[in-house]
Order: structure tokens, then C-alpha cells, then sequence
């Protein structure tokens, strides 16, 4: 159809072949721009939020920018709503990267939000690939690098883009039955694997795993990750520890649904290559949405139960999994200062540690809510309609 | 829209008469009279006459029009089982009585549906004006002869030349919206009962065969009393066919149709049976440009075939009318343009429609069934598979008495489907009507009670008011509305069972309607008509289905307003008619700080229809224009809008005897202009495309 799927189709033969020569090399690349690094932010001094992005994952998608106080913000469409239907973002600097699915196109979408201007591009990946999600990697020589993982396609497509030049493509095959993530520690390429029939159903068929892609070539470590199931995982590294989160396994086939297995979270060092342990989500939850606060606490947002599908989030301490802040009393999830519980689709802190939450209402109006870390409401504006995620710069 | 073919056809029913009744007006009191549908002008065979005073029975005619001995004053009664009773009395100047009998299940907003004006209080004027009153006051309604003559071949095609109607569809489906509404809430009939899936609250025009239709006819605005819980936005009314025909159609994209129906008909009673087939591959090349390419490809659709089969039988006897139809629907499921993952998913619907009717007494029953099956097959992922199957059952009563028109029914509803969804619904209601001439003002008042299955009871009522200024009617209309949820916005939405939700039924309270219609011919013959209205409906508790995750399920989220205007002219000299119809509406939704256009409402929209008619020969253009239009539930966003369009379709048509058959030859230039355009974003519409039809009559038909 478009050049770019027929690009596709000519690498499927021409890669084949040259793959295993192919990635080693640029594995090898990878590790000499990023040694030690990761993909998460460096900054340690406490500090507030300087502007807020929502993505608009299904009515008018794209990205809301909102000043720290609210106010009219700055619309960055993507395109469609039968184009994008991403549920999340990945966000570097003042670059977004997300993806649609098999359903929506196979498409992954780079914004670049500059004090200029905006611009969104797209690149088609391969079709009925199913894209689970977007990552922006390290890349070399001025390339920006994101590695979208197919997972319909067991592998995860790296791409590199230049200015608005052609972007480059080279993958990295045979990554389990359905990789959802993917990020780069030790010059390695980390892939975490739901391990799930996501070309189906996405019925998970065994506990998650995490893949390590030696950068240098050579046999593949595979992880497995005993407390994760679900259809999606995502990661998080930290000081050297992956926090990897899967929403657990339900089955929606009938009322009332049944939950299979809650969600929960392991923490993975990601020297050794050992599990370190894991933190169940509450009994009867369903979901585990992480995001990685500016003070350093994990926020997952996630279902209280499959009846309600009432939104909560804790935030934990991210050495141990502690929950933290003001909570409902008996509960492990936050409250603001009446002791009501917050209800977060997503949420994250920025560096006073003020929880910044996306709350939908009729209309799928958005709301941004923003509560002090003594629970107290400091304010609250609109951000759009259909936010699915939030992200601080 | 001037109906000047049709108007040729109604004038020459009289001739037909005077042949088939050589010796009916030769006596000074003998007239003749002929029976047509008020709502579509389509003349009503088998109608049962009788002046009364006079003691002799009933004269049951095998035709629309037959003879009658009767003075002036004398009272004339024509029945017809499926019309209201019509009684007039004649003239000493009508020596030819056009008697427009309005359907007894085709109850349309009281503006809209004047039967009377077309009766017996203007028997004695000029028969010119008679036949013009009869059969071209009606602008709204379209026949699907006369459609034919236009190149059309389906019933969307035919919808979509009517005023005021937006049609809209992703593949070969086609549904319509009206006056701003969304599509679920405008409620299509077939002789009075609805075709709306009651999972869904749809009904889709492209499984409805032309051949088992005489016409059409489009209503804006409420319609509590007639038809109920949906009609919020308005009611396009299908009539069942008549007749005997064979069309044979061939056209691009692979384009085929065969459609044959037979009158059986003998005396009083007629067997009507029919049956049609088409297929398409519908693999037209579109412009696209929203590839990631960057640049404008040209590309072609794949898998958008479409194969559809259609039976029909209609028994019309002195005491029972049944009108049965039965389709099944082969599709491809083409997804979007760029997206490839529905490449190979098919669908597979099946339809069936069954109506009876029968009188006994002043009293008339009615029952009808409807089936409607899914089977969704997607070969690479089978454990996607899905099927539904609905079913409604629908009886009703009416009965005139001294207050006015009564009416009960009962009704249920189920659906089945994949994932053990079984959801079961209960209906019932109430209605009463009445016409009142008071300060020389025509008033038409009812209220009707509905009662559904988990929505407690909901009232409804409507009043207009009517009257003749000179050559201007004037007439204002009020009404409130209910719209409960369908099954699928209770517990249902594919492909994923959300949130078990309590909704409260929608409810227009308030539908407003100013309207000033005026006409006039002129001594060279000449025909113009002007027709304009002010409109507005406010409408609580809007259920509105947001696509999104576990929170975001089917929900009663706010108020939608809609005000706008609406309006339309005819001219129409001899052969040539000319057609024009504007709206501007805006419509929106209202639900905290957010104000939402409907999707796909354009703020201004328009229309027009020329056609060049002689008994031989017709030549059509009609054109239809779209504003911008929203296409997501979102603020109105110049990103989220689809661009004005102008369409252009030409016809040419020309029908001879040959022997005992009457054929009708027509071919016609759709999108003539190759505008790229999308109906509904992402599901391009084909550019220019052709198609040939045939149509064979024998040259005698009732």
C-alpha cells in the first residue's frame, strides 16, 4: 500500500538473513553511547512540575499542554480516532512518542514539543503488527532512537529518526510471545514479555518475562517473572532495578467478570539479573498503571474491583514497595484530606511530591486534580476530553 | 421538489379510469374516483367504496380508481385495510374525486401529515388543483418509481433524495440522520412498524430492497404519538410495494442487482411476491490522504464486497394485509483506510420482517415480528468470532371513538450473543389522538403513555396548530419525546461488556416547530412552492456512548440542543421541475463545560433535484452539498472535521411499450464530478461511477 509497508516487506525477506549479523552490530553501537544509562529522568533535586501533558487516547487524540496551573492549553492532535488509540506515552525532554495497535493502524506517533513549535510525525510500522507501546531509547550521532515493541510479531522494531529525515528500521526477533516494553541498562537491550496470545486474544498463557538482548551478541537471558500475569508489562528502572507491573488477568467473557490473578509488581536487578521480590497488588484489584514520580515514588493507579471499575493509586516507596502518603484508613491507597480516596486513572508526583491526577468525568471530560502530599485539594482544571495519561515536564 | 413525473402519472389515472370504465361518466351524476396514498402518492388498488344514504353495498375495486352514481352532497366512504377510513362529500363541479387515504400505520408528526387537506373539503375545486393538492403536496415523500427514473437502484439511494435527510454508512450499511439527530435516534418504519435493530437501536436502509418498496417518506422532527421511544429526531416511513416488475441493474465496481416481483392478484385479494440479489466488490480506488507516507496515494478498497438476498410476499385481502421480508447479507469488514487488521474479517446479517393487519368492526389489530441475526467471523483470530441475535414482537389496536383516534400495543425484545449476553425487555403503551377545528384553526392534539421494561412509564404528547392564510399555511407544532435505551446501551458494547449501567430514557422536552409553507400556480401552469420553518429541540439525559475503556461505557452525560432552520422551493412548468432545500442546525451536545457537535451534523447542508420529465424521456441531476462536519464526540476542532463537499449525480432515462411490457432503461453518473469524500472518516466513498438499470412493467397494473 504505502512505501514504507512495502519497505516492510522487502526487509522481511532481505532480514531475515541478515539479522543475526544485523543486530549484534547495532546492539554493539547502542552500548557505547549508553553504558550505565537508562531511560529514566536524572534529576534528583526536588523540583515542580514546569507543564503538564495529557494524551487524548480516544475522542479528539493527541496531547493537551497545560502550564502547571492549568489554563488554555496547547492541542497537539495525532490524527483519527480509528488511528490511535494508545493508552500511555512515553515522554524524554520534549519528545512523546506513543503507538496504535493492530486496530488502529500499526502506527507510531513522535511529537516533538519545542518552545517554537510543535510537530507530529508518523511511521508506519509493519502491518497488523500490534504495537504494545513506545520507548525513546539512546540513540547515536544525533539519532533520536525509539524501540516500539510488535506484539503480534514477537519482536521490537528500533527506530531511528533524524530531523525529518527517513527514518531507519532494524529488529530485534524472537522476543517470547508478546513483548509490551522495552528499555535499554548496561548498554543492553532489556524486552519484558507478557507472554500472552496477544495476536488472539491476548490471553496470558504463563507468568511474564523479562529478556535480556546482550548487546554483544550471544545467548539471550530469559527471566521469569512468577508473580506477573496479564496481557501487558511495563518497566521502570531505577538506580539499577527494574520495577516491571502487569494489571493481572480477567476474564470480561461473562457477568460478572472473573478475576484470574491481581496485578502486582517485581523488582529486578538488573545487574544480576535476579528477581529481588514482588509486591501484589490489593485483593481483588485489577490493573497496575506505574508511573515513576519527579520525588521518586511509584504511583499505579489501578481498579478497586471488577464491579465499580473504581480508579484508586498508591504511592510507594520505590526501594520497597512501601505504600506511602495519606491513605484510606485500611487501605493502602490515597486519600485526599477528608479521607475520601482519590480517584486517579493515572497519576504521578512531581518533585514536592504533589500527586497530579487524571480523573475523567461525564463526557469523558478530563480533569486534572492536583492534591498536596497532606491530601488537600490545591486545585483542579480541565485538560481536554478522553485523557488516558499524564506526564510532567 | 416538484412531482412532475408523478404528477403525470396521478393525471393520467382518470384516462385509465375513463378506459377502464368507458361508460363511468357518461351519466351526469356518475364520478370517478381514485384512491391514493397521502403519503406517497402512490395510487391504492383494492379499495372498497360506497356512497353512503344510497343502500347499495360496498363496490370493491380491482383498480385504484372506479365509478360511482352520486349526486352532490352526497357522502362518499372509501375503505382500504392499512388506511384510515376516508369519507368526503361531493361537489357538483368534481366530476373526478381524489381521495388521499393516509395510512393507518403511518402516523407522522401532525404537521407533516395532513391527510385531510388533500380530501374531500377541496373536492370542489378545480380538478387541476385537486390533483396537484393530491399528489404534490406531499414534497417530502418520494415513490420508488419515480426514483428508478433517476438512476436509483437501492433504498439508501433513494433516501438520499429526499429533503432534509443526511444518510451515512462505513461500508454497504446506510443509515440516516435527521434534523441534527443522531442516527439512533430516528426511528425507520416499514408500513408503520419500525426497522430499528432494538439491540442497537439502528436500522440499516441496505437491507431493504427497492422491490419491496412503494416510497418513501421523510418526517424531521418528533413523532411521539405515531411511533414512540425513538423517533426523537424523526421518522423516514417506507411503504411496502405494489406491482409487477423486473430490473436487471449492472454498474462499476463490480455492481450487479436483480430484482422481480409479481402481482398475483385476483378480485379483492392480491399475492405479491419478489425476490432480489446483488452483489458488489466495491473495490473502487480512493485518494487517501492520511497515509504516513506523507503523501497523497491513490489506493484501492479490499475486502468491502457486498452480497445481499432478499424474498418478499405481500397479501393484501378485504381482511388481512401482510407484508413479510426476508434478507441475508454477506460483507467484508474493511476497517479504515490504514488500517489492515479487518483485511479479512467478514459479517453475515440476516433480516426478517413479518406485519399483519386486519379490521374487524371500526377496530384495527396489527402484530409484527422482527429477527435479526450477526455472525462475525474473523478468520485470523476465530476466537473473536461473535454472534447476536435479536428479536422484538410487536401488537397494537386502534379504534376510532367520539374523542378521537385510540391506540394500545404490547412488545418485547430480546438479545442473545457471544459471551452469554441475554437481555430480555418488555413494552407496552397508550396513545390517543385528536383533530379539532376551532378559530378557524386546524388543531391535531395526542399524548401517549409508554411503558418499558425498566424505565418505569414515560409520557409523550403533541399539539399543532394549523391554519390557511391566503396562500400560506401557517403552522406551529410542540411535542415532547422519550427515547429509551437500546439493549446494547444498557449492558452491551462490543467487544467488550462494560459497566452494567442503570440509564434513564432520553427525553426531548421540548420539540418545537414554526413553519410557514406557501404555493402557487400561475395561468401558464407553472408550479412554485416555498417552505420554511424554524426548528428547535432540547433533549435531557442524552445517551451518548463515549469509546474508551471500562469507565466510559454508554451514559446519560447532558442536555443536546439543536436549533436551526429549515427550507425548501419547488418550481415546476410541463416537463421540468427544479427542487432546492437548505438546513442550518446546530446541534451539540451540552454536558458541563463541554460542548459537543454531533458528529457528522453539517451546520449547513443543502440540496437540489432538477429533473426534465416527458412521457418518454427523463433526464435528472441532483446535487447534494455538505458543510464541514465534526467526526469525533469532541469541541468543535478544525483538526476533527471533514471538509465541505459538493456532490453531483446525473441520470438519463427513457421508457418505451414494447408489446405488453412497459420498459424503462436508465443510466446514471454518480459523484460525476470524482470528489474524494468520506461519508464517515476513514471509509472513503467511491469517486465517479456508472451504473445501467433496466426495469420491465407490464403495461396494465392497477
Amino acid at each position: 500500500m504505502t512505501v514504507i509497508e512495502n519497505r516492510f516487506h522487502r526487509n522481511a525477506t532481505t532480514h531475515a538473513s541478515r539479522r543475526a549479523l544485523l543486530t549484534p552490530l547495532l546492539l554493539g553501537a547502542l552500548a557505547v553511547i549508553t553504558a550505565c544509562s537508562d531511560s529514566t529522568p536524572t534529576d534528583t533535586a526536588p523540583r515542580a512540575a514546569e507543564g503538564i501533558i495529557v494524551l487524548d487516547g480516544f475522542i479528539q487524540p493527541g496531547l493537551t499542554l497545560l502550564a502547571d496551573t492549568g489554563g488554555t492549553g496547547t492541542s497537539i492532535p495525532f490524527g483519527a480516532s480509528d488511528e490511535f488509540d494508545a493508552g500511555g506515552f512515553n515522554l524524554r525532554n520534549d519528545t512523546v512518542v506513543a503507538a496504535s495497535s493492530r486496530g488502529a493502524g500499526d502506527q507510531l506517533y513522535i511529537a516533538a514539543l519545542s518552545s517554537v513549535g510543535t510537530s507530529v510525525r508518523r511511521v508506519q510500522m509493519p502491518a497488523t503488527s500490534n504495537p504494545g507501546g513506545a520507548r525513546l531509547l539512546v540513540g547515536s550521532g544525533g539519532r533520536s532512537l525509539v524501540g516500539v515493541p510488535l506484539r503480534d510479531s514477537a519482536m521490537v522494531m528500533l527506530v531511528s529518526i533524524a530531523g525529518t529525515g527517513a527514518p531507519t528500521f532494524e529488529r530485534i526477533a524472537d522476543l517470547g510471545t508478546c513483548p509490551t516494553d522495552v528499555f535499554q541498562y548496561g548498554g543492553d537491550v532489556w524486552v519484558v514479555d507478557a507472554n500472552a496470545n496477544c495476536a488472539v486474544d491476548y490471553t496470558p498463557t504463563g507468568p511474564m518475562r523479562l529478556i535480556r538482548v546482550p548487546a554483544a551478541g550471544g545467548a539471550r537471558q530469559v527471566l521469569s517473572l512468577p508473580a506477573l500475569r496479564g496481557s501487558s508489562g511495563s518497566a521502570i528502572v531505577r538506580d539499577g532495578v527494574a520495577y516491571i507491573s502487569a494489571g493481572g488477568d480477567a476474564d470480561f467473557s461473562s457477568f460478572p467478570y472473573v478475576l484470574r490473578a491481581g496485578g502486582a509488581i517485581t523488582r529486578v536487578d538488573l545487574q544480576t539479573g535476579t528477581v529481588l521480590g514482588s509486591r501484589a497488588m490489593p485483593t481483588g484489584s485489577y490493573g497496575a498503571n506505574t508511573k515513576l514520580g519527579l520525588d521518586g515514588k511509584l504511583y499505579v493507579s489501578f481498579y478497586e474491583d471488577l464491579i465499580n471499575f473504581s480508579t484508586r493509586t498508591i504511592a510507594f516507596e520505590g526501594a520497597t514497595l512501601t505504600p506511602s502518603g495519606v491513605r484510606v484508613a485500611g487501605a493502602d491507597w490515597l486519600a485526599d484530606a477528608s479521607g475520601s480516596p482519590v480517584g486517579c486513572s493515572s497519576g504521578i508526583a512531581d518533585g514536592l511530591g504533589r500527586l497530579y491526577c487524571l480523573e475523567s468525568r461525564a463526557g469523558s471530560a478530563t480533569f486534572v486534580l492536583v492534591y498536596a502530599p497532606d491530601g488537600s485539594l490545591l486545585r483542579e482544571f480541565a485538560a481536554g476530553q478522553g485523557g488516558v495519561d499524564i506526564g510532567l515536564r | 421538489m416538484s412531482r412532475v413525473w408523478w404528477c403525470i402519472k396521478v393525471v393520467t389515472l382518470p384516462a385509465v379510469a375513463l378506459v377502464v370504465l368507458p361508460s363511468a361518466v357518461t351519466a351526469q351524476s356518475r364520478r370517478v374516483v381514485c384512491a391514493l396514498d397521502a403519503a406517497t402518492s402512490a395510487p391504492i388498488a383494492r379499495v372498497r367504496g360506497e356512497v353512503l344514504g344510497q343502500g347499495a353495498g360496498p363496490r370493491v375495486s380491482g383498480t385504484a380508481c372506479f365509478a360511482v352514481d352520486a349526486t352532490a352532497a352526497d357522502t362518499i366512504m372509501i375503505r382500504r385495510l392499512g388506511y384510515t377510513t376516508w369519507q368526503g362529500v361531493v361537489t357538483a363541479a368534481a366530476d373526478t374525486v381524489f381521495a388521499a387515504m393516509m395510512p393507518a400505520a403511518h402516523v407522522l408528526p401532525p404537521t407533516t401529515a395532513r391527510a385531510n387537506a388533500c380530501g374531500v373539503s377541496r373536492a370542489a375545486d378545480p380538478a387541476a388543483e385537486q390533483r396537484t393538492e393530491a399528489a404534490c403536496r406531499r414534497g417530502e415523500s418520494l415513490s420508488a418509481d419515480r426514483a428508478r427514473t433517476l438512476g436509483v437502484g437501492s433504498t439508501s439511494g433513494l433516501v438520499s433524495l429526499l429533503p432534509y435527510t443526511f444518510p451515512r454508512g462505513q461500508r454497504s450499511d446506510a443509515a440516516v440522520s435527521l434534523r441534527g439527530a443522531r442516527r439512533e435516534q430516528v426511528v425507520v418504519t416499514l408500513d408503520g412498524l419500525p426497522l430499528n435493530d432494538p439491540s442497537t437501536g439502528l436500522a440499516n436502509l441496505g437491507d431493504v430492497p427497492l422491490v419491496a418498496l412503494s416510497g418513501a417518506t421523510v418526517a424531521p422532527g418528533s413523532d411521539p404519538i405515531g411511533t414512540g421511544s425513538g423517533a426523537a429526531g424523526g421518522v423516514l416511513a417506507l411503504s411496502s410495494g405494489r406491482g409487477t416488475l423486473a430490473s436487471v441493474r449492472v454498474g462499476a465496481f463490480g455492481a450487479r442487482r436483480v430484482e422481480v416481483a409479481s402481482d398475483l392478484g385476483q378480485g379483492a385479494t392480491s399475492l405479491r411476491v419478489g425476490a432480489a440479489y446483488s452483489d458488489a466488490r466495491n473495490d473502487f480506488a480512493f485518494v487517501n490522504r492520511s497515509s504516513t507516507s506523507g503523501s497523497v496515494t491513490v489506493e484501492d478498497r479490499v475486502n468491502n464486497d457486498a452480497m445481499r438476498t432478499s424474498v418478499l410476499a405481500q397479501l393484501q385481502a378485504p381482511h388481512v394485509q401482510i407484508v413479510a421480508v426476508a434478507s441475508h447479507a454477506s460483507l467484508g469488514m474493511v476497517g479504515p483506510v490504514n488500517v489492515r487488521a479487518y483485511d479479512a474479517d467478514r459479517s453475515q446479517n440476516d433480516r426478517l420482517f413479518v406485519r399483519a393487519v386486519t379490521q374487524r368492526g371500526r377496530a384495527v389489530f396489527s402484530g409484527g415480528v422482527r429477527a435479526f441475526g450477526l455472525a462475525y467471523r474473523d478468520p485470523t483470530r476465530p476466537v473473536l468470532d461473535g454472534e447476536a441475535r435479536a428479536y422484538s414482537v410487536d401488537v397494537d389496536a386502534r379504534r376510532s371513538l367520539g374523542l378521537g383516534v385510540f391506540r394500545a400495543g404490547l412488545g418485547a425484545d430480546r438479545l442473545r450473543a457471544t459471551g452469554n449476553v441475554a437481555q430480555d425487555r418488555v413494552r407496552g403503551f397508550a396513545s390517543i389522538s385528536s383533530t379539532l377545528r376551532a378559530l378557524s384553526i386546524d388543531w391535531v392534539g395526542g399524548a401517549r403513555l409508554d411503558g418499558v421494561g425498566g424505565n418505569g412509564l414515560l409520557p409523550s404528547a403533541s399539539l399543532s396548530a394549523e391554519r390557511a392564510i391566503s396562500r400560506v399555511l401557517v403552522s406551529a407544532r410542540i411535542a415532547q419525546a422519550v427515547r429509551v435505551p437500546t439493549l446494547y446501551d444498557l449492558f452491551f458494547a462490543s467487544p467488550q461488556r462494560l459497566i452494567v449501567r442503570a440509564l434513564r430514557a432520553e427525553r426531548v422536552v421540548l420539540d418545537a416547530e414554526a413553519r410557514a409553507r406557501w404555493r402557487a400556480q400561475t395561468r401558464s401552469g407553472t408550479t412554485v412552492s416555498l417552505d420554511g420553518a424554524l426548528v428547535a429541540r432540547t433533549t435531557r439525559d442524552a445517551i451518548v456512548w463515549f469509546p474508551g475503556n471500562f469507565g466510559w461505557s454508554p451514559d446519560n452525560v447532558g442536555t443536546e440542543q439543536l436549533r436551526g432552520v429549515e427550507a425548501r422551493g419547488t418550481v415546476s412548468r410541463g416537463p421540468v421541475s427544479l427542487e432546492a432545500w437548505g438546513t442550518a442546525y446546530r446541534s451539540e451536545l451540552v454536558t458541563g463545560a463541554l460542548r459537543i457537535p454531533t458528529p457528522y451534523v453539517p451546520t449547513r447542508a443543502g440540496g437540489a433535484l432538477l429533473q426534465i420529465a416527458s412521457s418518454a424521456m427523463s433526464l435528472g441531476v441532483a446535487t447534494r452539498w455538505l458543510g464541514p462536519r465534526p467526526f469525533t464526540a469532541g469541541p468543535r476542532n478544525p483538526d476533527f472535521t471533514l471538509a465541505g463537499v459538493s456532490l453531483v449525480d446525473l441520470s438519463v432515462s427513457t421508457s418505451h411499450v414494447v408489446g405488453p411490457l412497459h420498459a424503462l432503461l436508465s443510466l446514471s453518473l454518480d459523484n460525476a464530478s470524482d470528489r474524494a469524500w468520506q461519508s464517515t472518516r476513514g471509509y472513503p466513498a467511491p469517486g465517479r461511477s456508472w451504473s445501467l438499470a433496466l426495469t420491465l412493467r407490464p403495461t396494465q397494473t392497477p
